[in-house]
């Protein structure tokens, strides 16, 4: 005999307090939304290490045999990108300087000097895919002008308008449009200036002469009918050992892989997930056990009247299935709204689709089921005798 | 027996619902302090790195970020400043990031660098042994002058006992607490190290915090910080630490704003402290995010902990009718239940601190960063405890009014 083939009992055991039912879900809620938070938080860091990077337009590049991450400058010498524009399946090579530690920028408002991240290329390359950058590229391309990131921080930099006139690096720059990027833990602020800005703003990455320019990444663009993977393996092949090639996806994972393995930021977010589950389960078996023992007399009726152990599991494993939906539900709406609250103090980017939504999920499921489980054990002593005892 | 304790034995004998009703609040009250714990690992490392400094009053660039981003200012403040009578002694400190050769692991048979990154996990169960390529990464370092050197015990020390080894060119004193990556434990079998482009040699070691911004310090002489970190001669500093007459902190800190120019910042220690807390917590978005991990997991503990409370009231709501039956009021039985909801928060809270020890030490060793547990937090999660235990038994006081004894039958 299967239970609950015409009745729905386990929902009906679910819902029979709207109260009761109100306070489970609220707790399941608050557990799935403590796992999308800490996921969310270490997630968006990782996602906004490599905002750049991400918006490389280029399938393959080239970067210093020593670099580990992005935000540490490692040049190597623009004589490498001029030699891999003759590697075979390469349509076009280009160089992208940065300086993240050592660039200031005059706040017009505050007269204060706040470091700020500063990317250059050759605006006619277009090697960030940021649709603002490609509209203006001719304002840009004059002298001492300047792109600004809108999502740098207001609180150190105000906020960026065309026209505007201050200083960066000590030197007269004018901004002459924004474009939105995002910040991360290891700048607050982005500008992006052409390469001959670059050279005038900090003249240390320039060199004797154009091959000895101080290039962070080189930028490459394939042949259309050539497999990027080919492409970095003939750059590896006939460059010298003191660059890398990476396919764009190679370099993204490695910076993620190095602010999530190495950096404290990545380990610190992971030990909440863990723990978040842990308080939902938790919180889920105090939930279902006390409606178990609520509900022994009705379980133990049931036995009496023939059910089987197997199917009283399978009541309250739906009970618990049924919860954790309920409560992934209400968890993924505060959690919504709590992302956007971090996002609008912090600037990182945080959304919910973004941060595995569907892994979360699956947690929730496997962590009520488990405790439902668990929980559910007390079945088996449910003895009808006792009811009259 | 006229005043059994009710309480107490309802929850002694409750068995497995009251360990359950236990484990559910002391994992949230655990997850409340854990996050406690990472904002507080945020502020231990932002003043630490002041804290062992010797110094009374900071002077530092107009420019100053913060520690690690503190940018420059001539010497000749320094000399200007000790013009000021209350100045007793001005010493440079010279920092700046830069890059360190970490030795390979293990160091014959380096593994190919393009494979993926072991995780925190296996990073720290095999420590130093964890397989990894020849790398460079960057590390703080610091240069003063070897007789004068601006630090406090226990790194002072360490100091002394390496000075006359010190003053022989390229010779370096690395963090004993580096992250392993950069080659402490395997000091005596490596001998190829390099700071920027100079081989140096590792004579010794000292012990500071690592934090969320430098996996590694290394001190050095200021004759080879400046060398080696190419800043061409000992003018340009980035720290200027003055100690001054003992009580006129306060005095020196305005006669210097006065008698330097704009382009020096002069504060005192507690507001350099201040400031470094304020940009670690307030301004940067690692400390936002922590700062509301603690808020949603207090918000959990509080849900948690009702719903523990208020289903145990219901569960014994058949003992409590016949209590009222035999005569107990509503104010006794609401005393003995709002003393059983302290009694459990208290449990909950003792077993709550005895799990974050364990978690607590687990991060510091997976992640790295200090994780200490403060009297404060223990206070305040303590305090967070108690209220939402009070409350929660206030607000089931209701259910007993429902506590007919006549339903029971």
């Amino acid at each position: 005999m299967r239970l609950g083939r015409n009745i729905p009992l386990a929902w009906k055991n679910l819902t029979e307090h709207k109260l009761r039912l109100l306070a489970s879900v609220a707790g399941v809620a608050f557990a799935t939304t403590l796992m999308f938070m800490e996921n969310g938080f270490r997630k968006s860091i990782l996602d906004s290490m490599v905002n750049i990077i991400e918006r490389i337009d280029g399938q393959v590049v080239l970067v210093s045999r020593t670099l580990y991450t992005l935000s540490v400058p490692f040049p190597f010498p623009m004589e490498r990108v001029v030699q891999a524009r003759g590697v075979e399946g390469v349509a076009s090579a280009s160089p992208l300087y940065t300086v993240t530690r050592s660039s200031f920028w005059r706040n017009p408002e505050t007269g204060r000097e706040e470091r700020i991240c500063v990317v250059g290329y050759d605006p006619a390359d277009d090697l960030l895919d940021v649709p603002e950058l490609k509209e203006d590229r001719e304002l840009w391309s004059r002298p001492d002008t300047a792109m600004a990131d809108d999502l740098s921080r207001p609180a150190q930099f105000g906020e960026f308008r065309a026209g505007q006139v201050s200083e960066l690096a000590g030197k007269r720059f004018e901004v002459v449009g924004t474009f939105a990027l995002g910040i991360n833990v290891q700048t607050n602020g982005n500008l992006v200036v052409s390469d001959r800005n670059m050279m005038t703003a900090f003249p240390e990455l320039d060199g004797p002469s154009l091959m000895d320019r101080k290039v962070q990444v080189g930028v490459i663009r394939t042949a259309p009918d050539a497999d990027p993977r080919r492409v970095r393996d003939a750059l590896a092949e006939a460059l010298p050992p003191d660059v890398r090639a990476l396919t764009l996806d190679e370099f993204i994972a490695r910076e993620r892989d190095f602010w999530d393995k190495v950096a404290p930021i990545g380990t610190v977010f992971y030990i909440g997930v863990v723990m978040g589950f842990i308080v939902g389960s938790v919180i889920c078996y105090q939930v279902l056990y006390s409606d178990i023992s609520d509900r022994l007399p009705e379980f133990a009726t049931l036995k009496a009247i023939g059910y089987s152990n197997l199917a009283l599991y399978r009541v309250v494993l739906t009970q618990a299935l049924y919860l954790a939906l309920l409560g992934y539900a209400a968890g993924l709406i505060v959690s919504h709204f709590l992302f956007q609250w971090v996002n609008r103090m912090t600037g990182l980017p945080m959304d919910v689709p973004r941060n595995n939504p569907g892994v979360i999920l699956l947690l929730t499921v496997l962590m009520c089921l488990g405790s439902g489980a668990y929980a559910a054990r007390k079945l088996i002593s449910a003895d009808p005798a006792q009811l009259f005892a | 027996m006229r005043n059994p304790p009710l309480a107490w034995r309802n929850v002694a004998h409750g068995g497995r619902r009251s360990v359950a009703a236990i484990s559910g609040a002391a994992f949230s009250l655990v997850m409340v302090l854990l996050q406690l714990g990472f904002l507080q690992a945020v502020r231990i490392t932002a003043t630490n790195n002041f804290d062992v400094l010797d110094f009374d009053v900071l002077l530092t660039s107009a420019r100053f970020e913060q520690f690690y981003a503190p940018g420059f200012l001539p010497l000749e403040r320094l000399r200007q400043a000790q013009g000021v009578a209350t100045v007793e002694s001005a010493t440079p400190l010279y920092a700046t990031f830069a890059l360190w050769r970490c030795p390979p692991s293990p160091l014959d048979a380096p593994p190919d660098d393009s494979g993926p990154r072991p995780g925190a996990l296996s990073r720290w169960l095999s420590g130093s042994r964890t397989a990894r390529p020849l790398q460079r990464r960057q590390l703080y370092v610091m240069g003063f002058d070897l007789d004068h050197p601006p630090f406090r015990p226990p790194i002072r020390d360490s100091i002394e006992a390496n000075r006359a080894r010190l003053r022989v060119p390229n010779r370096v004193l690395l963090n004993a607490e580096s992250h392993p990556d950069f080659g402490w434990q395997v000091r005596d079998r490596y001998r190829d190290w390099e700071l920027e482009d100079t081989a140096v040699e590792v004579v010794g070691g000292f012990d500071m915090l690592r934090g969320f911004a430098a996996d590694s310090t290394v001190l050095c002489s200021d004759d080879d910080f400046v060398r080696i970190c190419g800043y061409g001669s000992r003018e340009t500093i980035n720290l200027g630490l003055l100690k001054v007459e003992p009580g006129t902190a306060d005095a020196t800190v305005s006669a210097l704003r006065e008698t330097l120019p704009g382009d020096v910042r002069v504060s005192s220690r507690a507001e350099v402290l201040e400031h470094e807390v304020d940009h670690w917590v307030n301004q940067t978005s690692t400390g936002k995010l922590f700062a509301v991990g603690v808020l949603v997991a207090m918000n959990v503990a509080a849900v948690v902990v009702y719903q523990v409370l208020s289903n145990d009231v219901r569960e014994h709501l058949p003992e409590y009718a016949t209590l009222r039956a035999m005569g107990y009021s509503t104010l006794r039985l609401a005393g003995i239940l709002i003393f059983q909801a302290t009694l459990y928060m208290l449990i909950s809270f003792a077993v709550a601190v005895a799990i974050s020890e364990v978690v607590y030490r687990a991060t510091e060793a997976l992640a790295g960063i200090p994780m200490v547990m403060t009297r404060e937090n223990l206070a305040l999660t303590f305090a967070l405890a108690m209220a939402v235990g009070a409350i929660t038994g206030g607000l089931t006081v209701n259910r007993l009014r429902s506590a007919d004894p006549a339903d029971l039958f």
